[in-house]
């Protein structure tokens, strides 16, 4: 599972570089488009994360070389510009999927494996963690082989917060996961807890562990000792 | 009163005119004084010939008192001093032909064999009349058809002289900022036009390069704080996840984490205003704003059933606006966003859209600020940590796209609302 990080900002790769590491993937990084383009003629990567904006030119460029080489690679834009436009092109060229900076580490995870996820055409596909196990091709979870009835969004902060156990995940991460842009017309991110209180009901009733700790009033963390 | 204004040609054309009729005048003036002049000398020059006459008669006869229609002699004692010969015109019926015309006379003394004469002598000046008069009669029609063949000329050159100013123009009022403003190639052989033509294409490249500089910095200015923002956040988050954390300093890193995320929200709303300034949204499209609306509501449903907001909608299908459909959905998120931070929980937020216009409304405290400051930017209601940006680019959104937006607090209700 080779992985390639493309960003001019070598603390950014760094920690970006880190964290995958952390969550089993391997990877490589290029600081700039040249070295991009050169890494890309020479090697496979199963996943390309390319900043839009480097040094020494457009990442949409990099994207179209890769489209040319090789369609399987797929490709997250980093962009900080937050414009639609270049978002809108990312795409065009054949990107899986953006993300704006500045961006939860999280968030990168759970796309990162979403578009795995998807690339994986057939075969079982389930994610199992202790007693539950949840199957991505029909969105069931299963707890203890019982199998429990979750809303939507309620599914969706499962997987989020499996995909990134034990690891904190702030209120805000988790509300941007869920209800992507339109989070910002919330106050607060209270409402949160609403979700997080019917999952760990569900879950325990089933005969599961409670899994989900609140840590500082921040947020939430999966915890699996 | 406004100003008439006239075309540059019309003037040109009427300055001339002035300018040619005056020294018609002048020339006319000139020619008819050196014709005067002219018949003086050749009329001086008979009355001579018949002073010469009269003096040769007076020689041989110093007592001939002559009295006829060519001249009249008197014998008088002496000449008066300082005696200037004069000149009268007269109207006088000529005996052969039996017609008026104009004859001069001149009165002057001569002296022979010391005998001094008073001596008048008529001779017909009407040549010289007729030579006069006829200089105006030429001068006057020929400034007619002059006149006549210049207004011809401007109507029917106009079109062809200035033709290369005109499209220099057109192309001067469609252009924007932004998209290629190259003037197509306007052949002129007219000095003026391609000096215009010269500097407005100098000038286009000047702003065009202060524009990119500047779209430039704003975007490098974003880009740039974004990516060590997301290092901070980052970096806060993996420290939050740590468990040795005391309550100090979680609630530093805490503070932390929200302020970046602030900074990080601010750089991209005033990138964002900047880029409608800049009129970068220009994919104008005819929207209905339904759907949008309707999308809208559905995503933050869950959100405002947190603070018990419901929503009344009335919703005309056929409402459109003619917008860039990215900057609506801004618009609208904005407009949302206001509303329902600012309603008091457990109220109704009225949306309504009918022909031309869009409304939504709110239950909420009156503004603390005079309601025309309400679109100002960084302008906001003190409960709130919010950027303050949120409705200043609303109201830049409505100024790029031809839309008014009005703010009215009526009966306890914020009312927005947008007109095409």
């Amino acid at each position: 599972m080779k992985i390639l990080i493309v960003e001019d900002n070598e603390q950014l790769v760094e920690e970006i570089a880190t964290f995958l590491r952390e969550n089993n993937f391997v990877t490589e990084y290029a600081l700039t488009l040249r070295n991009a383009r050169e890494k890309v003629e020479l090697y496979q990567y199963e996943l390309i994360i390319v900043d839009l904006g480097l040094p020494d030119g457009d990442g949409l460029d990099l994207i179209r070389q890769i489209k040319e080489k090789d369609s399987e690679t797929a490709i997250i834009v980093l962009t900080a510009k937050d414009s639609l436009d270049s978002k809108v092109k990312g795409l065009e060229y054949g990107a899986d999927d953006y993300l704006t900076k500045p961006f939860h580490k999280s968030e990168l995870n759970a796309r990162i494996r979403s578009i795995l996820r998807r690339r994986k055409a057939g075969g079982s596909n389930t994610v199992t963690v202790n007693e539950i196990s949840i199957d991505l091709n029909a969105s069931q979870v299963t707890v203890n082989n019982t199998l429990i009835q979750l809303t939507r969004k309620e599914y969706d902060l499962l997987l989020f917060l499996i995909y990134n156990k034990n690891r904190l995940l702030t209120k805000e991460s988790i509300a941007e996961h869920l209800w992507g842009d339109h989070v910002d017309q919330a106050d607060n991110f209270e409402f949160i807890y609403n979700h997080i209180k019917n999952l760990r009901r569900k879950i325990t009733l089933a005969g599961g562990n409670d899994y989900l700790k609140s840590m500082y009033g921040m947020g939430y963390k999966f915890l699996i000792d | 009163m406004k100003k008439r204004r006239f075309k540059l040609l019309t003037k040109v054309v009427f300055f001339y005119l002035l300018f040619i009729f005056a020294s018609f005048l002048i020339s006319a003036f000139i020619l008819q004084k050196e014709a005067n002049e002219h018949m003086h000398r050749i009329l001086e020059n008979r009355f001579e010939h018949r002073e010469h006459r009269i003096e040769y008669i007076l020689e041989k006869n110093p007592e001939e008192e002559l009295n006829s229609s060519w001249a009249n002699v008197q014998k008088v004692k002496k000449v008066p001093d300082d005696f200037q010969p004069f000149y009268t015109d007269t109207v006088m019926l000529n005996e052969h032909t039996q017609r008026e015309n104009i004859y001069r006379k001149k009165n002057t003394y001569l002296t022979v064999n010391e005998n001094h004469y008073k001596v008048s002598m008529t001779k017909e000046a009407d040549e010289l009349y007729r030579f006069k008069d006829d200089v105006y009669h030429i001068v006057f029609p020929v400034f007619i058809v002059l006149v006549v063949a210049l207004f011809l000329s401007n109507y029917l050159f106009s079109g062809y002289l200035f033709d290369p100013f005109r499209r220099i123009l057109k192309q001067m009022a469609g252009y924007r900022l932004g998209a290629s403003g190259a003037l197509d190639n306007i052949k002129t052989s007219t000095y003026e036009f391609a000096r215009l033509k010269q500097l407005y294409e100098r000038m286009r490249k000047r702003i065009e390069s202060d524009y990119y500089q500047l779209k430039e910095y704003t975007e490098n200015m974003s880009h740039e704080l974004q990516t060590p923002l997301s290092i901070i956040q980052n970096k806060t988050e993996s420290l939050l996840s740590s468990n040795k954390l005391d309550e100090e300093q979680v609630e530093k890193l805490k503070t932390i984490h929200e302020e970046t995320r602030q900074l990080s929200k601010l750089g991209k709303a005033l990138n964002l205003l900047t880029r409608i300034e800049n009129k970068e949204f220009f994919d104008i499209q005819y929207v209905e704003t339904a759907p949008v609306i309707r999308h809208h509501l559905e995503k933050i449903e869950e959100l405002a059933e947190m603070k018990s907001l419901s929503f009344e909608t009335e919703l005309d299908d056929q409402q459109k606006f003619t917008i860039d459909p990215g900057l609506l959905d801004i618009m609208l998120r904005n407009l949302l966003k206001n509303a329902m931070r600012y309603a008091q929980p457990s109220s109704v937020i009225n949306i309504k859209t009918y022909q031309n216009y869009l409304v939504i409304s709110n239950v909420g405290n009156p503004p603390e600020f005079p309601e025309k400051e309400i679109f100002n930017r960084f302008r906001r209601g003190n409960k709130n940590k919010t950027l303050g940006l949120g409705l200043a680019i609303v109201k830049k959104i409505c100024e790029v796209s031809d839309l008014s937006i009005d703010y009215s607090y009526h009966e306890g209700r914020h009312i927005f609302t947008v007109t095409s």
